[in-house]
C-alpha cells in the first residue's frame, strides 16, 4: 500500500514538474496548430493528461520537452483529422489578434502572420526549429520524419517566408 | 531570418498564452478520474472471470447484482454501446446535485439567445424547468466533462443557469451554464427533451459561448431520481 501510494506520489510530482516548466509553452504551440486560444489549452491538458500514463518511479526520458512536444504534435493533429474542427468557420488569428494586426504592422507582426499561413508541414518546422528551438535530431523524433526532408522542408518554408515577407503570394 | 527574430516575434503574440493553476487543476482531476475509472474496469474484469468461473442461473443473477452495483448496465436497445455510471455513493451525490439545482435556480432566468423561437414570458422557475436543469447537471457531471463539473470543486456562485423552451416537435430545453466573464471556464448547453426528460445532446461552446465547438455527447440520458443510464456516442 504504501509503495502504491509513493509511486502515485512520484507520478503527482513529475506530472507538477512537466507541466510547471513546459505548461506554457506546449499551449503556445498547441496554439500554432489548432489557431484558437480556448482548443489550445485543451489540447495543451489533454497532452499532460497522455503523458500521466507514462509517468511513474521507472519514467526516464533524456528529452523530456521534445518528449511533450511530440505528444501535444500528436493531439493537435488529431483534433485537426475530427470533422466538427473542419466544419467550424475559424479564422487563421483570433479577433483580438487581427485587430492588433492592423495597429501593429511591424516586421515581427508581420513574420508572425505570416509564419501562421504557412502550410502545417512548413509551418511546425519554423515553431519548432526556430521558435522552440529544437535541434533537427529532437524533430526527427518529434515528428517521425528524415532529417533530409527537415532540412529540405527548412529550406521551403524560409523560401516561403522571404516571399511573403518581400510582398509575393501567401501560399495557402 | 535567425532564431531569435523568431522567438521574439512568438514570445511577444503569444505572452497572453499560458498554462494556468485552473489548466493544472483540471489535468489533475482528470487523471484522478482516470485511475477511478481503470479501477472501475479492474472490478469489471474480476467479475465477468468470476462469474464465467461460475454456471448457472446463481451466476447470471450475481453479475447482474454485480453490475448493479458497480453501475454497469448493457442495454440491447442502443448497439453502440450504453454505460451506466453509478457508486456507492451515487444516491447522496444525486443529492448534492439537487442541492445545487436549488442554488442554480435562484438565479435561474430565460433567455433567448439560443433559438428563434420567442422566450416565455413568465420569467418564474416551474418544476419543468428545474427538472431540465436537474438533467442537464447530472449529464455535465457523469457524462459530458467531469472534469468542468466535480461535484468537490464546482462552485455554483461562479455560473449562471438559463434555460429555454424550444416550441415544435416533440419541445426541447436549452440549457446553458454560463461561467462567470473572465473565468476561463467552458460554456456547456444541453439539449434536454421536455417530453421525457431525456437528454438529447451536450454542446461545448466557444470561450464567448456564441458558437458550438463540438457536440461532445450524443445520444440519449435517461434520468430517474435513483438510476442514471447513458447510451450514446462521445464526440
Amino acid at each position: 500500500m504504501d509503495a502504491a501510494l509513493t509511486a502515485s506520489a512520484v507520478r503527482d510530482m513529475q506530472l507538477k514538474h512537466l507541466m510547471d516548466t513546459y505548461g506554457s509553452q506546449i499551449v503556445k504551440v498547441c496554439y500554432t496548430y489548432l489557431k484558437d486560444a480556448g482548443l489550445a489549452e485543451d489540447a495543451a491538458q489533454d497532452t499532460f493528461v497522455k503523458a500521466y500514463r507514462h509517468l511513474g518511479p521507472a519514467w526516464n526520458v533524456a528529452h523530456e520537452k521534445a518528449w511533450l512536444m511530440r505528444i501535444a504534435i500528436n493531439t493537435c493533429k488529431d483534433y485537426l483529422k475530427t470533422s466538427w474542427f473542419r466544419q467550424v468557420n475559424r479564422r487563421i488569428t483570433p479577433d483580438d489578434l487581427v485587430n492588433q494586426a492592423a495597429q501593429d504592422p511591424s516586421e515581427e507582426r508581420i513574420l508572425f502572420d505570416d509564419v501562421l499561413h504557412l502550410p502545417l508541414k512548413y509551418r511546425e518546422m519554423i515553431i519548432l526549429y526556430y521558435y522552440q528551438d529544437l535541434r533537427v535530431s529532437d524533430i526527427e523524433q518529434i515528428l517521425g520524419i528524415a532529417r533530409s526532408t527537415i532540412y529540405a522542408r527548412l529550406d521551403k518554408a524560409r523560401q516561403k517566408l522571404r516571399l511573403t515577407l518581400e510582398g509575393g503570394y501567401r501560399d495557402e | 531570418m535567425n532564431k531569435q527574430q523568431v522567438r521574439h516575434a512568438f514570445e511577444e503574440h503569444l505572452s497572453a498564452l499560458t498554462f494556468s493553476q485552473e489548466n493544472q487543476r483540471q489535468v489533475f482531476a482528470a487523471v484522478k478520474r482516470e485511475n477511478a475509472r481503470k479501477k472501475l474496469s479492474l472490478s469489471l474484469v474480476l467479475a465477468i472471470a468470476l462469474t464465467m468461473a461460475a454456471s448457472g442461473a446463481l451466476a447470471a443473477s450475481a453479475v447482474t447484482a454485480y453490475y448493479e452495483k458497480v453501475g454497469f448496465v448493457n442495454n440491447p436497445a442502443y448497439d453502440k454501446w450504453s454505460i451506466w455510471v453509478g457508486s456507492d455513493s451515487f444516491l447522496s451525490e444525486l443529492d448534492r446535485i439537487d442541492a445545487l439545482v436549488d442554488h442554480l435556480s435562484d438565479g435561474l432566468y430565460e433567455e433567448n439567445a439560443i433559438m428563434d423561437t420567442a422566450a416565455k414570458a413568465n420569467p418564474a422557475v416551474n418544476a419543468s424547468e428545474k427538472k431540465a436543469l436537474r438533467t442537464a447537471l447530472y449529464s455535465f457531471w457523469k457524462v459530458a466533462d467531469p472534469d468542468f463539473f466535480d461535484l468537490d470543486t464546482f462552485d455554483p456562485s461562479h455560473y449562471q443557469a438559463s434555460v429555454v423552451y424550444e416550441e415544435g416537435g416533440a419541445g426541447t430545453w436549452h440549457v446553458r451554464l454560463n461561467p462567470a466573464k473572465g473565468a476561463g471556464r467552458p460554456y456547456y448547453y444541453a439539449e434536454v427533451s421536455a417530453t421525457n426528460n431525456q437528454l438529447i445532446r451536450i454542446h461545448k461552446l466557444s470561450k464567448d459561448g456564441t458558437r458550438t465547438l463540438k457536440i461532445i455527447y450524443f445520444g440519449v440520458v435517461e434520468m430517474d431520481h435513483d438510476d442514471f443510464t447513458a447510451m450514446g456516442q462521445f464526440g
